[in-house]
């Protein structure tokens, strides 16, 4: 009966595959598979908030496994590096299969549920330690210098990209070496030293269109183009407002601290997870999570950065609801957002799908408001087709559709999943193309 | 469309490129004097408004739909299970894993269908992801022409428009109904087919094979390619009653003249060698020179090649003397390497259980030759009692590898004889340890994981297993490759509802 229990508590919202995902490394995946039996464990139980387990490592005390289920966080007294140790996705997977049995919380999880509430709270509240009005105002002076030489080597580094745009242009992009990485290389290092690694960010992509793309002088334009906006509205920044002057900002990579954070209003709802984006990039990982607000019907993006040498945090389980407070960046249309709390949702929040048209109508108005948008979640009713060239397309049910590229191993697995019938699909679009990130059955 | 005018004026440079003709709100966004910058512009505002103002495509696709599936999906636990299989890319446990799916008539859940069809690259291991994968896997194929095999379908077909290989998988299976059918097929249009597909073809009357065939074999002996020449041999010196074995009989009977012990007197076994390799010899196959590697004369070897075609029983009769006598005389023989591998091969060839295995006591023989040592643990496997005999075998030789024996027998192997093996291989792993010799067992364990019997899980107490590092891994790895394939079986026979 207590697995029966266990299964309606946890089961419905997590899998084995999910639990997979969470891990660091394919290592990590085969220790925990390898943990996922119950006889490595000695104790084992979960209830509403937690999940726990203690299982005999090679130290004298078992190791103390725990995880709330609110957001997944968990600990493990193990002294692995690697986040969740294998410990942890053990205790999950057998979760996941439903065999961990309903019990009392033990001391060990209860405290420590009580220390993640009390951390929470003190960041929310992160006060400014006090300080004498001499010592505000020198730090004020301070930050104020360095913000003044900041804003100038800025300048300098577009008035710099702007001539050597110009020059390009002028010789012609044909006769310069753009195939050579250090060509594109070498200027995007300039604009990083120039504090702008969000322009820097467009001229590295016209080294990868210059060699792959047929098309790329149009590809490299579009690039150039997005650059030449973020340019002429420096040049005007003081016709912009508050909004249009953060979405600037974010353009040029200039980085928004937690204080400009619209924490006074934060949006509370039960938000749905549309799915995450992982990138591997050279030295740290980006990671994108979509959410979508079941009561106040906003989009909201959560961006995280995590050193390659560090564990990920997980920023959101693709369909799961969770109860989220948010504090959203201010922008023409709000989109980013940080966590203010995260906890269990009251119930699902169904995915909002909508035809083509109408989701590149919302597109073309997040466009409008941020022209610098790089890629934005839709959820299209539709379903995945295959063209004779094995180009996978979302169609809704007026046949119109958006492009998803030659199939790969992500489509042909949504394609199984959907057998090809009317579903929602939850995706990126960047302008060009639809990358998929998850889907819920029609 | 304006972009791409831009584009092939950035290509050129704006110093040589004349200006494209734009619509008048782009000519607005021209900077004087500075062609570069309107470029830029002109470029930033095209840019915008060909994303803002992107029109869905309408695609022309005709996919077929997928079929509904007759079969239940295999449950969560299972697929659990089956990643972890795959994690450990251990070919054999995921042959079995699929082969139990279809076994219980389910069918692998469409999640990890792509995956798995992608994984494999074997065409035979893809088919049967392909059966154990529903109507959801022949979809799959059929939009993914890359994941496609071949297989046919058994009928008719086959035979006449299928690839060498379901030719030869079609000729097997009507052999094993119809041996008759099957030759008559073959027979009219053997001579016509390539050298590898009579050779192949050959392969497939092995099945059902019986005297009726000796006639179509004798034909094909005279082939004119050497390999389709010994597969024919091959088949033909299973025949006991065949022409070829009372052609040898003639020429090897006079060359051993067997003396039964009595009073006073000692069993002998007098041995000639033949004297040449005659035609009619080498008609039959035997070639004049023996391979390189053979330790021996020719003439020595013309004699094994002779014993090897003749069933051994002939001789026992011929010299009223029973088998155990005769392999005792071998022993010390002068010539018992060629006596040994003649009489071994015989009662290989023609399925002398009693025979091989008492010869099966000429341990140094199966050291010297791997295979000829593998093809004799077959035959005796494959016998409706190998189990036994090979379990006969391990206890009378506690020292040789078992590897060899317990490859060759069918899996999964019979409850009984997994529980006795579980004894002996936990009683010889300790007598090991007790040396620290454990690693001349980490081979047996891998196999025996892989075939023990499923009813019970293994007792994982009683084993020593002081060692740290890899022994301790591999008795780990030995019941955990064990459990796994438990589990998921028990999970395929998991109540439903």
């Amino acid at each position: 009966m207590g697995l029966r229990c266990a299964r309606t508590l946890f089961i419905l919202t997590l899998d084995t595959a999910a639990v997979l995902a969470l891990a660091p490394d394919p290592a990590s995946a085969k220790a925990g598979q390898g943990l996922a039996a119950a006889r490595h464990w000695q104790l084992l139980g979960q209830d509403a908030d937690s999940l726990w387990g203690l299982c005999q490592g090679s130290g004298k005390d078992p190791y103390q496994a725990r995880v709330a289920l609110a957001d997944f966080a968990h600990s493990c007294s193990c002294p692995s590096r690697k986040l969740p140790c294998k410990h942890v996705l053990g205790l999950m997977l057998l979760a996941a299969q439903g065999n961990v049995p309903a019990a009392e919380q033990p001391a060990f999880v209860s405290e420590w549920l009580a220390k993640r509430v009390e951390r929470a709270e003190k960041k929310l509240l992160k006060v400014e330690a006090e300080r004498t009005p001499e010592q505000l105002e020198k730090a004020a002076a301070a930050a104020g210098k360095r913000a003044e030489s900041r804003s100038e080597r800025r300048a300098e580094g577009m008035a710099e990209l702007q001539r050597w745009m110009s020059d390009l242009l002028r010789s012609g992009l044909g006769s310069a070496p753009v195939t050579e990485s250090s060509f594109w290389d070498g200027r995007a290092r300039r604009l990083i030293d120039a504090q702008l690694p969000g322009l820097a960010r467009w001229l590295q992509r016209c080294y990868d269109h210059a060699v792959k793309r047929s098309d790329w002088p149009q590809a490299v334009l579009r690039e150039f183009a997005a650059i030449t906006l973020a340019l002429e509205a420096s040049a005007r920044s003081d016709t912009l407002d508050a909004a249009q002057r953060a979405d600037l900002e974010r353009a040029l990579g200039i980085p928004q601290g937690q204080d400009e954070l619209d924490a006074e209003t934060p949006v509370e709802d039960d938000f749905l997870c549309l799915g995450v984006h992982v990138d591997i990039l050279e030295t740290v990982t980006l990671q994108r999570s979509w959410w979508w607000g079941g009561r106040s019907e906003r989009l909201a993006l959560i961006l995280s950065f995590t050193p390659n040498a560090m564990p990920l945090q997980s920023i959101g389980i693709p369909a799961r609801s969770e109860r989220l407070s948010l504090a959203f960046y201010p922008a023409a249309q709000p989109l980013r957002a940080q966590f203010l709390t995260r906890a269990s949702a009251e119930g699902q929040v169904s995915a909002p799908a909508i035809p083509v048209r109408g989701a590149l109508e919302r597109y073309a108005q997040a466009l409008a408001a941020d022209p610098w948008l790089d890629t934005y979640a839709l959820v299209i009713a539709g379903r995945l087709e295959l063209d004779a060239e094995q180009r996978l397309y979302v169609i809704d049910a007026d046949g119109e559709a958006l492009p998803l590229g030659p199939v790969n191993a992500i489509g042909w697995r949504w394609l199984a999943i959907s057998r090809g019938a009317d579903y929602r699909f939850a995706g990126e679009w960047n302008g060009e193309r639809f990358s998929l990130l998850h889907g819920w059955p029609a | 469309m304006s972009l791409e005018l831009l584009a092939r004026m950035a290509l050129l440079g704006t110093e040589r490129a004349p200006a494209p003709p734009l619509a008048a709100e782009l000519m607005a966004l021209a900077v004087a004097d500075d062609p570069p910058r309107s470029l830029l512009r002109q470029a930033a505002w095209c840019g915008l408004s060909e994303r803002a103002g992107w029109m869905p495509s309408k695609p022309v696709t005709g996919m077929p739909a997928c079929a509904a599936e007759t079969l239940p999906s295999i449950v969560e636990q299972s697929a659990f299970l089956l990643l972890e299989v795959l994690a450990r890319e251990d070919a054999d446990l995921l042959r079995e894993c699929l082969q139990a799916v279809v076994a219980h008539g389910l069918r692998l859940n469409e999640r990890m269908l792509p995956r798995m069809l992608g994984h494999y690259t074997d065409p035979r291991q893809r088919a049967l992801v392909i059966e154990a994968g529903g109507a959801m896997a022949q979809w799959l194929v059929r939009l993914n022409p890359e994941w496609a095999v071949s297989i046919g379908d058994g009928g008719e077909s086959d035979w006449t428009d299928g690839n060498q290989a379901q030719r030869a998988d079609f000729l097997r299976a009507e052999r094993a109904r119809d041996p008759a059918a099957a030759r008559a097929r073959l027979q009219p249009v053997f001579a016509a087919e390539t050298p590898a597909a009579r050779v192949e073809f050959l392969g497939a009357m092995a099945t059902g094979l019986g005297p009726d065939d000796e006639e179509f074999l004798e034909a094909a002996k005279d082939d004119k390619r050497k390999e389709v020449r010994r597969a024919a041999i091959e088949l033909l010196r299973q025949l006991p009653q065949a022409q070829l074995a009372e052609r040898a009989w003639v020429l090897v009977q006079p060359l051993l003249v067997g003396k039964p012990g009595g009073w006073l007197r000692k069993a002998a076994l007098e041995v000639r060698l033949p004297e040449a390799c005659t035609p009619a010899m080498q008609r039959d196959g035997i070639d004049p020179k023996p391979p390189t590697h053979y330790k021996g004369g020719e003439r020595s070897f013309w004699l094994e090649e002779l014993l090897a075609q003749v069933p051994p029983q002939r001789w026992a009769a011929a010299f009223d003397m029973d088998a155990a006598t005769l392999w005792a005389l071998v022993e010390k023989h002068e010539f018992s390497e060629t006596l040994r591998r003649g009489w071994l091969r015989a009662a290989i060839a023609f399925a002398e259980l009693e025979w091989a295995q008492l010869g099966l006591g000429q341990a140094a023989l199966l050291q010297a030759d791997d295979q000829l040592a593998r093809t004799l643990a077959q035959r005796i496997a494959a016998a409706a009692d190998g189990e036994r005999r090979v379990g006969a075998h391990l206890r009378a030789h506690p020292g040789e590898s078992p590897d060899l024996w317990l490859a060759a027998l069918p899996s999964p192997w019979s409850a009984e004889f997994s529980q006795q093996l579980v004894t002996w291989l936990r009683a010889r792993w300790n007598a090991h340890a007790a040396k620290g010799r454990e690693y001349l067992m980490y081979s047996t364990l891998k196999l025996a994981a892989h075939h023990l019997d499923l009813t019970d899980a293994l007792d994982e107490f009683g084993w020593s297993a002081d060692r740290e590092g890899r022994t301790q891994r591999v008795l780990a790895e030995f019941f955990a490759t064990h459990g796994l394939r438990r589990s998921f079986l028990l999970s395929l026979q998991q109540d439903r509802s």
